[in-house]
Parts: C-alpha cells; sequence; structure tokens
C-alpha cells in the first residue's frame, strides 16, 4: 500500500473544511432567499439553491480519512476554535458516540481491531484519561496502522460505494 | 386535515421537556408525535417521553461527516400522514426561526399548520438584563414561557417580567395554562419580515455528555449533587444511571432539588451536566467526586 503522508492528508482535510463552512454560508443565505420569495408569493427559482447543497454534499463526500491517524488529527485540528472542541480523549469519545453515525462506526471498528490485535483499548480510562490531550492516541494508532491487512480493511470501509454512490461505512454494521 | 405543528425552544436546561411533558398529559396531544432534536450527542429525554407518547424520533446533533442537514424534514416527511399533532423540541441551541426557515424550504407548511411556537426561558438564569440575548426568539416566538419564576424574590421577578414581550407566562414544573394555544401563530410572518442574520444561540454552551460505564449508588449521587451544583456552577443534571444491584434510575436535578425515580432499563447510563464549569468534568471527575 502507498504510505501515507499524514500531514498532507490533514491540512488538505483543513482546507476542505473552510471550504465547507464557506460553502455552507453561501447554501444558507441562498436558501434564505428562496424561502422568502417562496412565503412572498414570489416565484422562486431554487437552482442555486440546489447547486450550493449539491457543491456541499459532494465536498462531504470527498472529505476522506486515509488513516485513523487522519481522521484523529483533522478532528483535533479542525475544531480547535469551534464551540465543541475535540481535543481530550473524553471530547473525541463523546464526538464518536451518536448511534448508528459514521464516526461512532470509524471509533467501533477501530476499538475492535485493537482488541483482536491485543492492543490497549482505547476506550480504557485508565489508559488514555478523559482528559488526556488527544494526541496521546496517536502511537497506538501507529501501532494498528502498520498491519496493512488493518489499513485495508479501514479503506473498504471509508471508501466504500454503493453501485458508485458514496457509502462510507455503510458496508460496516451500526450496533 | 393537515396536522398541527408546534415548535418548542429554549436554552438549554430552561424547562422545555419538563413543559412537553404536561402537553402530552393534555387530551388535545394525546396521540401526539414528538421529533427531538437534540445538541447532546443522544437523547436523554426519549425514553422519559416514551412514557407519554408512543411516537418519539430523535435527531441527533450536526456533524459534517454524519449529519446531512435534512434530518428534520425526512423525519417530518415521514409524519405527515397521520393528522394527529406533531411536537418539535429544539435542541436548546437552535434558532427558532431557521427552523422556520428549514420547514419553508422542505415544503413542510404545505403539509403542516404551524399552529404555535413557544420560547421557553429558564427564569432563575436569566437576569433582567440577559433577555437582550434571547431578543430575536422572544420577538419571534408565539409565546414566551418562564420557567422557576419561584426561585427569584418578587422584586427580581417583575423587572424580569417587564422585559419580556406582552403574553410571557409562568410556567410552574412544567405545568401552566395552556389557553395560549388557541392563538394563531405569527412565526412564520415574523420570519418573512426579518432581515437580520439567524444566529444559534448559547453557542458556547456549558454541557457535558458523560456517559458512564460505572455505577452509582442514588443515594450518593443525592447527596454529592448541591457540592457538584456549587463547584461547577450547574444548574441542571438529567440522564440515566445504574446502580450497583444493576437498577436503572433516571435523574433530573436543579440547584434546588434531585430527583431520582425509577428508570428505563434500556436507557445508556449517561448524565447531561449543564451549566458554568461542565465541561470541566468528565466520567473520571465524576467517579472520583462521588
Amino acid at each position: 500500500m502507498k504510505k501515507i503522508d499524514a500531514r498532507s492528508e490533514v491540512d488538505a482535510l483543513l482546507d476542505q473544511y473552510q471550504q465547507y463552512k464557506q460553502l455552507l454560508a453561501d447554501a444558507e443565505r441562498l436558501g434564505r432567499e428562496v424561502a422568502k420569495r417562496k412565503l412572498r408569493g414570489q416565484p422562486a427559482d431554487s437552482a442555486d439553491y440546489e447547486a450550493s447543497r449539491a457543491a456541499l454534499q459532494a465536498l462531504s463526500d470527498a472529505m476522506t480519512f486515509a488513516s485513523p491517524t487522519v481522521w484523529v488529527a483533522y478532528k483535533y485540528e479542525a475544531y480547535t476554535r469551534e464551540p465543541q472542541p475535540i481535543r481530550t480523549v473524553h471530547a473525541f469519545r463523546q464526538h464518536c458516540s451518536k448511534p448508528g453515525y459514521i464516526c461512532t462506526k470509524r471509533f467501533e471498528f477501530v476499538s475492535a481491531e485493537l482488541a483482536k490485535r491485543g492492543l490497549v483499548p482505547w476506550s480504557d480510562a485508565t489508559v488514555y484519561p478523559d482528559d488526556a490531550d488527544l494526541t496521546t492516541l496517536y502511537p497506538l494508532l501507529a501501532q494498528l496502522e502498520a498491519d496493512q491487512e488493518f489499513m485495508q480493511q479501514w479503506a473498504a470501509h471509508e471508501y466504500y460505494r454503493d453501485d458508485g454512490r458514496v457509502a462510507k461505512w455503510e458496508n460496516y454494521p451500526a450496533k | 386535515m393537515r396536522p398541527k405543528l408546534y415548535l418548542i425552544n429554549g436554552p438549554l436546561g430552561a424547562g422545555k421537556t419538563t413543559f412537553l411533558q404536561h402537553l402530552l398529559a393534555q387530551p388535545q396531544f394525546d396521540s401526539a408525535r414528538v421529533v427531538e432534536n437534540e445538541f447532546a450527542s443522544t437523547s436523554i429525554d426519549t425514553a422519559t417521553l416514551h412514557d407519554h407518547t408512543a411516537e418519539v424520533q430523535t435527531i441527533a446533533g450536526v456533524c459534517i461527516c454524519c449529519s446531512t442537514g435534512d434530518e428534520l424534514v425526512e423525519a417530518l416527511e415521514g409524519l405527515a400522514a397521520s393528522s394527529q399533532p406533531v411536537i418539535i423540541e429544539a435542541t436548546g441551541v437552535a434558532n427558532s426561526l431557521q427552523l422556520v426557515e428549514k420547514l419553508v424550504l422542505g415544503d413542510m407548511l404545505e403539509r403542516y399548520d404551524l399552529a404555535h411556537a413557544i420560547f421557553v426561558l429558564d427564569g432563575a438564569e436569566t437576569s433582567a438584563e440577559a433577555p437582550a440575548q434571547y431578543a430575536d426568539e422572544l420577538h419571534a416566538a408565539d409565546t414566551v414561557l418562564v420557567s422557576k419564576l419561584d426561585l427569584l424574590a418578587p422584586s427580581a421577578r417583575r423587572a424580569l417580567m417587564s422585559q419580556l414581550p406582552e403574553g410571557a407566562q409562568a410556567v410552574n414544573h412544567g405545568e401552566t395554562d395552556l389557553a395560549f394555544l388557541a392563538r394563531p401563530s405569527r412565526i412564520v410572518d415574523y420570519y418573512a419580515e426579518h432581515d437580520g442574520e439567524l444566529r444559534a444561540h448559547d453557542t458556547r454552551a456549558n454541557y457535558a455528555n458523560l456517559r458512564l460505564g460505572y455505577a452509582i449508588e442514588p443515594s450518593v449521587l443525592k447527596a454529592a449533587w448541591p457540592r457538584l451544583a456549587h463547584e461547577f456552577g450547574l444548574h441542571r443534571l438529567k440522564g440515566d444511571i445504574v446502580d450497583e444491584a444493576g437498577a436503572a434510575w433516571h435523574v433530573q436535578a436543579t440547584p434546588a432539588q434531585i430527583r431520582v425515580t425509577n428508570g428505563d432499563p434500556q436507557a445508556t447510563p449517561q448524565l447531561v451536566c449543564i451549566g458554568q464549569r461542565a465541561r470541566d468534568i468528565t466520567p473520571d471527575t465524576l467517579q472520583e467526586l462521588l
């Protein structure tokens, strides 16, 4: 498998995140215009709004994580100035706790793979206390990522497509 | 006949769910459906609400990689076939006008009769000057309900009520005179005329959602609550715990009291803390404090 340059992967994702925020602001502005025209009984051409929504979805689809380290590092860095930063192990576990959601699936997959290999479970608060900085997980993830079979499985879920449609982690069962 | 749609919004911990429970106990809401749009990772109130209504749908918080942003409209589409009322309980950070905008863009006003928008304000947490923080919400809402007024001195109560729009009324442990529901909603007109930015309030809301991997004895939590509330400036604690014997308990606390009642064995053990330094609390620190 191709060696992953985590730093450049994360930088590219951070750029995408900035683009996403800009696109989201545009979509909200266009949506507001459409909604107001509808309410005023004026013709409401929603083509630009729909296009902005499609662009948003395309960008979201394109945001993929080449490895668990890239995923965790992106979460750590992208939300630094957001209302809910993900800087600690606790914040990350919390982010990954919504049943059925993609980040929860990623978290559960990594947990299962760590257990399978006899590595330290990252959900173990005695090893990784809640207030530990999220970056303390990197060495553990590096151990896991050294296993090519694991990386192939990660990629099979992260880049999964269903009949051509981007369907990240839809092939991994939700608990 | 189109089903009636009700919006309930307000800051985290203001008492929206308590009021909703009161609403669901009324005959006209006997068969109402509820959509909970939760800010916290998972819904704490779903189990509680299931005691009152058969159908509760929960839309969890938004994450770019997990959410399309269309979940609310999708949930409402699924509920539109029946004529029974639907109540949306918003997150505690949602802007009511943004919700209205989603309804308009999703053509939901053609499927539903938007009957009333209610904003619940925490009287004990809102000084007479603070309502400005919620100015848009207070003016947009069809009715403002103020909870926990009994915790204020009469003069502070009068000062606060004088700052609120006409028709604002007290809600006492969820209970209030529901005659206001007969008034037609004007929130859509307000939205149509509104030119300002629509911002979520409480975006720096201090809350922590603690997933508990350990047992907690109700008596221990009850005894520790006053100290927890004081040390971390908490004004709300709610969620579910499991004791050493495996029994499930539901917890609801305000600074004045803590109630621990029989819980749902299926509920995930977790506690949501809301207040000034709630983010300083983790499952580990809680365990140590207990």
